[in-house]
């Protein structure tokens, strides 16, 4: 019987959805990782002995051999895809991708105007085009998976209508960019497949991006992202290819964390140890990484909305970072009765334990 | 909208009592303090604003003034509503204007602020002129991005009102903008759909120009407080010549444009008048 499971974060971001979906496909190497929201603005961080590895555009399965599938949930952006392959062919990673065919493109256009955009700035954007580009396929200026297979000549019309769209159409700033679009586009193999392509595989890994904090229906807005958050994109897919058995790992680091500007309970200063690996480090549009003691008032509330979505799926908790704060989990706290808790203690996930 | 009288002494009154005067802009804008924009002047997804003749206003005289609501700029509206809008009206309605009838519109910057559009209604009487006056917005947000969306208010004009002015007697309005920074040279279809909820089209500045120019007479008076202004002033007067009104002090903003609604008219009424002349000459056979 096929089986699924569906890696969530349950804060606002940055909880350890890389380190989780690595231990789970070190358990199954036939598997095929998905991702069903969010884009090319993850960070998801693999180690495995002394190869490391963000995954992005990939899937957080692609150090370990597994391929990648991208959903029609998410976007991604052929420069980076391309750039992101290079990087994980010197690590002798996996870089066979499979995308949806309405997966939808980034363009140059997207980036170029999600970064000019000051409000966006102060929304909390990473300035890699997700909302824009979530935005633009609302309008009639649409860009999917399936037309970088299409004629080129077509290609290059959408292209054009959408720079007009942003009223870029004479834009000598992002010439080179575009360019390197169009390069990374032809450089790159384009397997396009719809959802019954999964149906090769017995074990679905789904690999979620962001938290549930800031899902654009459960998040405060406008600090949200464009996109479900939640297991509700994985559990849709799951009932297309009516696959019944789905397992849910909720990551959460024993500590509170967010990115970018916008509300967050329980901020201090904490002294952490052991985070030499921190993938999550300033950058020019989130600024530093905030954080805070655990709210287990909000993991519970988060752990509610979820539900909402996945009826009849098992549960298992995941708690990263154990080693690099001295305050314990405190399992009493969580209102949900969960199949397992794991804990992490290091940045490998042949470091993951069982709690409980 | 629009069939109200402007009633002086009702005006004097009720800025004596709601403190017009006295109070500070953040006590007369209540926006200001809720820091958004007052529902009814949100664009999104209006149709039209119209003029309308009424009984008491026969012949509708349709006039737009554009407001820069950004840091600089946002200092205009509580004077208007201190002391220089009865002042403006009284110099239009004895100037030979009787049916004025005034929009008044929010400018920010389409780049940058949060409302960079606020849309009241066509009005002629006292009370809805004050309202929608003050429930202006004052963002006072702007940027350092070389320029505010002037060319909001050309585009609203040219495609979101409706005037019998110029449907009725294909007689143009006035539109004005005031402001002390460049036009910013494009508005995108992506901000068009942000502010106004549908729109495909990018457009620049001259294009929604020329789009407004064909039911307005389209003005600029360009605040000359900074050097950026002054600098500013080069490029208004490419695009709008002798239409682009240079001052020095602000103060002077409700007689520039009392005289020129004024000479407006009164050209229209004489050019009516002399063709009226040349037709009485025609012999008729």
């Amino acid at each position: 019987m096929k089986k699924a499971q569906i890696v969530i974060g349950l804060g606002f971001g940055d909880e350890g959805k890389g380190i989780t979906t690595d231990y789970l496909a070190s358990q199954k190497k036939e598997a095929i990782v998905i991702r069903f929201s969010g884009g090319q603005q993850a960070a998801h961080t693999v180690m495995i002995e002394n190869k490391k590895h963000i995954h992005s555009s990939f899937c957080s399965g692609a150090l370990r051999g597994l391929p990648s599938y991208i959903s029609e949930f998410c976007t991604f952006y052929p420069i980076y895809m391309l750039n992101e392959k290079e990087e994980l062919e010197k690590l002798n990673g996996n870089t066979k991708m499979f995308i949806h065919p309405l997966a939808k493109v980034t363009t140059p256009f997207d980036i170029y105007y999600n970064r000019k955009n000051k409000k966006n700035i102060e929304d909390g954007t990473c300035g890699k085009g997700i909302g824009t580009t979530m935005k633009r396929n609302e309008s009639p200026f649409k860009l999917f998976a399936t037309d970088l297979i299409g004629p080129k000549s077509m290609l290059i019309e959408k292209l054009k209508s959408i720079s007009n769209y942003y009223g870029l159409d004479n834009s000598e700033e992002i010439k080179e960019e575009l360019e390197f679009f169009l390069y990374a586009i032809e450089k790159l193999e384009w397997n396009i497949k719809d959802y019954t392509f999964l149906l090769n595989y017995n074990h679905l890994i789904f690999e979620g991006s962001q938290g549930i904090l800031l899902d654009m229906d459960h998040g405060i807005f406008p600090n949200v992202t464009y996109s479900n958050t939640t297991s509700k994109n994985a559990i849709t897919i799951c009932n297309l290819l009516k696959i019944k058995d789905i397992e849910i790992f909720y990551v959460t680091r024993i500590y509170s964390t967010r990115h970018g500007n916008g509300w967050m309970s329980n901020e201090t200063n904490l002294t952490l140890k052991n985070n030499q690996e921190e993938t999550c480090i300033y950058n020019d549009f989130q600024k530093g990484l905030r954080i805070g003691n655990l709210d287990y008032e909000l993991l519970n509330y988060a752990l509610i909305i979820d539900g909402a979505y996945n009826l009849y799926s098992k549960k298992n908790l995941v708690v990263t970072c154990l080693d690099q704060l001295d305050i314990p989990f405190d399992s009493k706290k969580i209102k949900i009765n969960f199949d397992s808790i794991i804990g992490s203690y290091s940045p490998y996930s042949k470091d993951f334990k069982i709690l409980l | 909208m629009g069939s109200s009288k402007y009633d002086f002494d009702a005006r004097s009154a009720r800025a004596k009592s709601a403190g017009f005067n006295t109070k500070s802009a953040n006590e007369i804008f209540t926006q200001n303090a809720k820091r958004r924009a007052h529902e009814s002047m949100i664009p999104k997804g209006v149709k039209y604003r119209e003029a309308c003749d009424s009984e008491s206003h026969p012949n509708s005289f349709p006039i737009i003034l554009g407001l820069d609501v950004t840091g600089s700029m946002g200092h205009i509206p509580h004077e208007l509503i201190k002391e220089d809008l009865p002042k403006l009206m009284s110099g239009i309605i004895e100037g030979g204007v009787p049916d004025a009838t005034l929009l008044f519109i929010g400018i920010g910057d389409h780049e940058c602020d949060n409302y960079p559009l606020q849309i009241g209604q066509f009005e002629s009487g006292d009370q809805e002129l004050d309202m929608w006056l003050t429930r202006s917005y004052i963002e006072s947000g702007g940027g350092g991005n070389a320029g505010e969306s002037y060319l909001l208010a050309w585009y609203f004009a040219a495609f979101h009102t409706k005037t019998d002015a110029f449907d009725k007697r294909n007689q143009k309005g006035i539109l004005f903008t005031i402001g002390d920074e460049p036009c910013l040279t494009s508005l995108p279809a992506i901000a068009i759909r942000e502010i106004m909820g549908s729109g495909e089209k990018s457009y620049t500045h001259k294009d929604l120009l020329n789009e407004a120019k064909k039911r307005y007479d389209v003005y600029h008076i360009n605040v000359l407080h900074s050097n950026q202004a002054i600098e500013a002033n080069i490029e208004w007067k490419n695009l709008l010549g002798e239409n682009c009104i240079a001052i020095e002090n602000h103060k002077e903003i409700p007689n520039v444009i009392t005289k020129i609604i004024c000479n407006k008219f009164k050209n229209i009424n004489h050019i009516s008048e002399q063709n009226l002349g040349d037709l009485n000459n025609i012999e008729m056979l």
